[in-house]
């Protein structure tokens, strides 16, 4: 395996997957990727603080990842921070990157208790063109 | 206890493109290959085509072990051990069951298998065992 993507949340489940592909990953390159979702603002909210909103977001991710790969440390990794759709933008960055394997976390931080399949890593197996690895 | 990666078979081409995803993973994890063929139940009244059922059933663990003879024959090309474990009832969650067993690191199947309308992405056995599968499990494409 040459690329390894790993969709990340922040959960612990998501820091698994990450173990796991580094396990995984012999001299391949692994790439962490976080998606911000579009903040769901209240209809009255003022729309000019969007951007503050999503610049805080995608510095909070930023900070989420590289904790993470310094907790993966000595492997190097590389953190990607996306706006989105997480499936949907998950699996169109392993496009671009040609990734040979895809690993998600079954179940993230969101969701209801009793689905055992997270929504993302669900429609992630239904959307990714390429190979996808379920980690518990 | 070795541990080992199932790897689900069903004739299918992409079954195949498991066992070839998965061989370097087995490497590199010094795992074998499990690799499992499911017969589906044969659905007719017994009463009535109580020998039909046998013939069927007969034909069905043939054609099992010839699929998983193939399976088998690919792995060992490619450098890995391999088991065979010939199971009936519903497929996922046979293997689901399977993967219990402690020794059973992961599991891998095809996106989709014969049953396959080319126009669904994910077939229903592997959209069922991402769901209950108590092991990663890899989905093939």
């Amino acid at each position: 395996m040459r690329q390894l993507v790993v969709a990340v949340d922040g959960s612990e489940v998501s820091a698994r997957a990450a173990r796991f592909a580094l396990q995984l990953a012999g001299g391949a390159k692994v790439t962490l990727v976080h998606v911000c979702p579009p903040p769901g603002l209240p209809t009255d909210e003022p729309f000019d603080q969007l951007p503050a909103l999503l610049d805080a977001q995608r510095s909070s991710a930023r900070r989420m990842l590289a904790a993470l790969a310094s907790s993966l440390a000595p492997a190097s990794v590389e953190v990607v921070v996306r706006d989105g759709s997480a499936a949907e933008e998950v699996a169109d960055l392993a496009d671009a990157l040609e990734a040979d394997l895809v690993v998600v976390g079954r179940k993230g931080r969101g969701g209801v208790a009793r689905m055992l399949l997270g929504s993302v890593a669900d429609r992630l197996v239904h959307i990714c063109r390429r190979p996808v690895l379920v980690v518990q | 206890m070795m541990k080992t990666i199932v790897v689900a078979v069903d004739g299918s081409q992409k079954a195949l493109d498991g066992v070839r995803f998965v061989a370097p993973v087995a490497k590199g994890q010094g795992a074998r290959l499990e690799l499992v063929y499911v017969s589906p139940p044969v659905l007719l009244p017994p009463s009535v085509y109580a020998d039909a059922i046998a013939k069927i059933e007969e034909a069905e663990k043939a054609h099992g072990d010839e699929v998983l003879g193939k399976a088998a024959a690919l792995a060992t090309e490619l450098g890995v051990d391999s088991d065979r474990v010939r199971l009936s009832g519903a497929p996922a969650e046979a293997i689901a069951d399977l993967a219990k067993a402690e020794r059973v690191w992961a599991v891998a199947i095809g996106a989709h298998g014969h049953n396959a309308l080319t126009r669904v992405m994910l077939g229903s056995v592997a959209d069922r065992l991402a769901h209950i599968c108590p092991k990663p499990v890899f989905i093939i494409r």
